[in-house]
């Protein structure tokens, strides 16, 4: 076992690292006031850094790097704007990533090194007003005509949605067959009969334009079906796992940036005539969050490793996922309380951190479904009788 | 094809640099490519990105200088190249540009040379000039639109207030900071790449350097001592009416010679 970063790793990080503090530290605030989508400049950085294509193979345009850079990029994005990350993490592992895992050729070709340079944004969306952690609740409905599928419907919360060119969406090729019954469809904006709803007002993540998603008879070629018709749902919980990663790296960034915000704080703020670090009630508060955030660290690279070797990691990722968002939103809470009435404020970036934060136990898989998923491989694991 | 070159110095990346009671850099930490050398590197992309060429980024430094060439080339340059011999510790800036002057020499000829004004650590902002001095090549500083035509470098300088056209026959050495442009951020698939290749390093022997040419000994200058200068701020309220405020300012600011009357 090896703790050690890489080369690659380490520059990795460093470079990530200077852009955000520079860049979008600067600017996270006011994205966030102001409700406003990410400027043209900040995707066009992101380009050119190959932001977008983390993991996605060079000859498609991507850095080609591995699980455990991708998990450090989207850590450093998202201390500095968790808005930010978010964009950045869902287009590349659960859109990007699951093209280059899943798709054919020519779907690759056609959409891979658009999304991998940043030239096109990815969105994916199984979720509906009456289809959130039960996919099965699915009413949008592709109907083969044809050549092409026919997509009616509608999807709700979907992260980059109002900007969005290359979504992953799923719909119901056959009712009567529940989860069996899912296809996943790669579809573009472009395509006659898709459009934009409302864009969602929200607690935090306020500089992504999460939006509905409309679909009007919207004919899809059969060559953009990913991997089998009937394995939407198998594939869905299949990229899920991949972005999960993902988001996990996201709630340790905003862990880490409040716990940094108030460790700085603990020693400059003085009551009593000492820093309130010096106060055990404070100190204990510091070490619980850096002992719990370093602690979803590890599960977090744990996963990324596991699947950077071909492992399963279902089980990796969603603990990882679990313990990264509630460690991350205790570390939060227990931020503001340190900065006490001055966390409330707007005027610094705590609370900011604090209602990103909470959105991350609750996408991509709620906690409760992360509890579910790990249960499950637990019961499977010891049932099959006593040894 | 243009052959550019990029002289690039590690310096520590923190503000506050230490120095050793012989006058030597304290070389701990985290270190960095020095902030001006960022901003000749993103010309020298620039230039490439307009006119093609070869970029060879070349330092001088210890073994640990390999890592700011590393990012260099993940930052886009072609190729890089580390000066190191231990015989070289305690060079002055004039030791430092002949070795630079030697290694360019040896890996050349460049049609253009590009350096950062100055580094955060020793800011003498020698070594460009002195590198100039010894090649006998023009020395641009203050560039802004840098173009090459026939075989000539042209330059709208800014001069305070004016812009003065330049023009002048390359081989040029030209120097970069903060306000020459924006050095971009390191692209992933070239940080990637940036370890494929072992840095190309040279030594004093290979450069046909003498020994006794280089270091502390072969220095013409030395710094003797290393000096805190301590900025003194005076804190003063005034009281009063506007009027009297007023007043009472300008004559404080007259006394101290902060204002001309």
């Amino acid at each position: 076992m090896d703790f050690q970063f890489t080369p690659i790793q380490l520059l990795t990080q460093r470079s990530v690292r200077r852009f955000a503090k520079e860049q979008l530290a600067v600017i996270a605030p006011r994205l966030d006031r102001e409700h406003q989508a990410h400027p043209k400049e900040v995707i066009d950085q992101l380009a050119a850094q190959n932001l977008y294509g983390i993991q996605v193979p060079e000859e498609y345009e991507g850095a080609g790097l591995d699980s455990i850079s991708y998990c450090l990029a989207i850590e450093e994005i998202s201390k500095a704007c968790a808005a930010t990350g978010l964009m950045v993490t869902v287009h590349n592992s659960v859109v990007a990533l699951p093209i280059a895992t899943f798709g054919t050729d020519d779907q690759k070709r056609r959409y891979l090194a658009d999304l991998a340079s940043g030239r096109k944004i990815g969105a994916f969306s199984i979720t509906e007003p009456n289809a959130g952690s039960d996919v099965s609740g699915m009413q949008t409905v592709a109907v083969k005509d044809g050549s092409d599928y026919v997509l009616n419907g509608m999807k709700c919360f979907v992260t980059n949605g109002a900007f969005a060119e290359t979504c992953i969406i799923g719909a119901t090729v056959d009712r009567t067959a529940g989860n069996k019954g899912v296809a996943l469809f790669l579809v573009e904006k472009a395509f006659p009969g898709v459009s934009v709803g409302k864009i969602e007002r929200k607690m935090g993540m306020r500089a992504n334009p999460v939006s509905e998603l409309f679909f009007d008879n919207v004919r899809v070629p059969k060559e953009n079906v990913l991997g089998k018709l009937t394995d939407g749902f198998k594939l869905s919980m299949k990229i899920l796992d991949m972005g999960r990663i993902g988001i996990a790296a996201q709630s340790l960034g905003i862990g880490m940036a409040a716990f940094e915000a108030a460790a700085r704080y603990a020693t400059e703020r003085k009551q009593f005539n000492q820093p309130i670090g010096e106060f055990q009630a404070i100190k204990f508060k510091l070490a619980e969050m850096k002992a719990s955030l370093e602690s979803a660290r590890y599960l977090i690279y744990k996963a990324a490793d596991l699947k950077g070797h071909g492992l399963p990691y279902s089980e990796a990722s969603a603990m990882a996922k679990y313990v990264a968002a509630e460690n991350a939103m205790k570390a939060c809470t227990d931020a503001m309380q340190i900065f006490g009435g001055y966390g409330y404020v707007e005027e610094l970036p705590v609370e900011r951190y604090f209602r990103d934060c909470k959105i991350t136990q609750i996408y991509e898989g709620t906690s409760e479904i992360m509890q579910i998923i790990i249960g499950n491989a637990i019961l499977k694991e010891f049932s099959g009788g006593l040894i | 094809m243009l052959n550019i070159a990029v002289l690039v110095k590690q310096v520590p990346a923190n503000k506050s640099v230490k120095m050793n009671p012989d006058g030597t850099l304290v070389r701990e930490g985290s270190l960095v490519i020095n902030p001006d050398d960022l901003n000749a590197i993103e010309a020298a992309l620039d230039i490439k990105e307009k006119y093609g060429g070869n970029i060879t980024a070349i330092s001088m430094g210890p073994p640990q200088a390999k890592d700011a060439i590393i990012e260099a080339k993940a930052m886009g340059v072609d190729k890089g190249v580390l000066v190191c011999d231990p015989k070289l510790k305690g060079s002055d800036t004039w030791v430092t540009a002949k070795v630079l002057v030697a290694s360019l020499k040896k890996l050349g000829p460049f049609d253009l040379i590009f350096a950062g004004v100055e580094a955060i650590d020793g800011n003498t902002a020698h070594v460009p000039y002195q590198v100039s001095q010894l090649m006998r090549i023009p020395l641009i500083t203050q560039f802004q639109n840098l173009k090459v035509e026939k075989g000539q470098m042209i330059t709208n300088r800014i001069k305070g207030h004016e812009f003065q056209l330049v023009r002048a026959a390359l081989p040029v050495i030209i120097t970069a900071n903060k306000q020459s442009n924006r050095p971009r951020y390191y692209n992933l698939r070239r940080i990637k790449h940036a370890f494929d290749e072992e840095v190309e390093a040279l030594d004093l022997k290979q450069l046909g350097i003498d020994d006794k040419e280089v270091g502390a000994l072969g220095s013409p200058t030395q710094v003797l001592k290393i000096t805190q200068n301590v900025h003194k701020r005076e804190n003063k309220k005034i009281e009063g009416t506007d009027k009297e405020i007023a007043n009472k300012l300008i004559e404080l600011l007259t006394r101290n010679n902060l204002l001309k009357t």
